[in-house]
């Protein structure tokens, strides 16, 4: 009978690794530019994965599920992580233009083909604020962040309306002082 | 088909996974053993104290024993039932909210241990046969206890403090910023 549920439990941990391998590496490589990091992240991930599944009921769509365990996962993945915990993006992630906000402005960083300036303000934000911006790379509706925040979705909406606003504002600025 | 296992080297991870899961029911299911198969066995020495040999003194040590390790068993089991149910699929303020309460150094459940450490305290008084005075076990037990709490508390302050400031944190940061 035990052995079953164990059984049973492997079987459904392979799943949904399998079926989410791509978004678990992803949301690593937001918070760790180095490949060990990643890695280290990656395997604590599973690991929460693992010991959280008893608990899975199905309540929450399965991406939800993986992106809390992931985001949970990032703030508390280590004390070091976390003081360095930094959000990293290149110029083929794929949601890149949604946190800019701004053709114009996302046209303009292209051509430069460097994003190191989105990337030293990206870091300049705050942990929480980084981890709303992952998710929004990731293509969460507002109404997906908010189930994996825990707040309210009005709530997701004004503090990623700031975060785009300060983002403007400082890369547009920084951008300019250069021309 | 593809063994997507060996890519991902999930396996071994399960495995030691499942031999964690393994070892810590193992460890839990031997202290429960040991704790409530002691309560039965303080309970024939305070009745068999009392009755055959009418040392009422010796009887109230081993009931006060006796309501100790009740109180050490159920809060050893609420621990182990914490540990098993964390879940890290919860909402992330969630989450964070009761990591603070978990890390927070004195709770109700420390207040109950200490009140487990109290009666073992008069349980060792009351007990004749250990031939202690007062004040001598307040300077060994109580001295032990002092000694294991200062030990603890600096754990707290070196290893958990900074884990629940940084969740105290967060959940400002979530709920005003």
């Amino acid at each position: 009978m035990k052995t079953d549920i164990n059984v049973r439990k492997e079987e459904k941990f392979n799943q949904i690794v399998t079926e989410n391998d791509e978004r678990i590496r992803r949301i690593c490589r937001y918070y760790n530019p180095d490949k060990e990091a990643q890695k280290d992240m990656y395997q604590e991930v599973l690991i929460n994965v693992w010991k959280s599944l008893d608990n899975f009921r199905g309540e929450a769509a399965l991406s939800t599920w993986i992106y809390r365990i992931a985001v949970n996962t990032s703030l508390s993945f280590t004390g070091k992580a976390f003081r360095e915990m930094k959000l990293m993006v290149d110029s083929d992630t794929e949601n890149l233009g949604s946190i800019i906000d701004d053709e114009e402005l996302h046209a303009k960083l292209e051509k430069e083909e460097k994003y190191t300036l989105l990337q030293n303000e990206l870091n300049q934000l705050s942990v929480i604020d980084k981890a709303l911006l992952s998710l929004t790379l990731e293509g969460l509706s507002n109404k997906e962040i908010a189930d994996v925040i825990g707040i309210t979705e009005p709530n997701v909406k004004v503090k990623i309306h700031r975060i785009k606003g300060q983002l403007k504002t400082k890369i547009g600025g920084s951008y300019d002082e250069k021309q | 088909m593809k063994n997507n296992n060996n890519i991902l080297g999930t396996d071994q991870l399960i495995q030691k996974l499942k031999k964690e899961d393994a070892y810590y029911l193992r460890l839990v299911k031997t202290m429960q053993y040991v704790y409530w198969g002691l309560i039965p066995i303080y309970l024939f020495l305070a009745v068999r104290d009392y009755y055959t040999e009418g040392v009422i003194q010796d009887a109230i040590g081993s009931l006060l024993y006796m309501f100790s390790l009740i109180i050490f068993a159920i809060i050893f089991r609420q621990f182990y039932k914490e540990y098993n149910n964390v879940d890290y699929a919860m909402p992330v303020l969630q989450m964070l909210k009761k990591a603070e309460r978990r890390y927070q150094p004195f709770s109700s459940k420390t207040a109950w241990l200490y009140v487990g450490v109290l009666l073992m305290d008069f349980g060792i008084y009351f007990n004749t046969s250990l031939g202690y005075t007062f004040w001598e076990v307040q300077l060994y037990y109580g001295g032990m206890i002092v000694v294991a709490t200062i030990i603890g508390y600096i754990v707290y302050l070196t290893k958990y403090k900074t884990i629940r400031d940084n969740a105290k944190r967060l959940i400002r940061e979530i709920e005003n910023g």
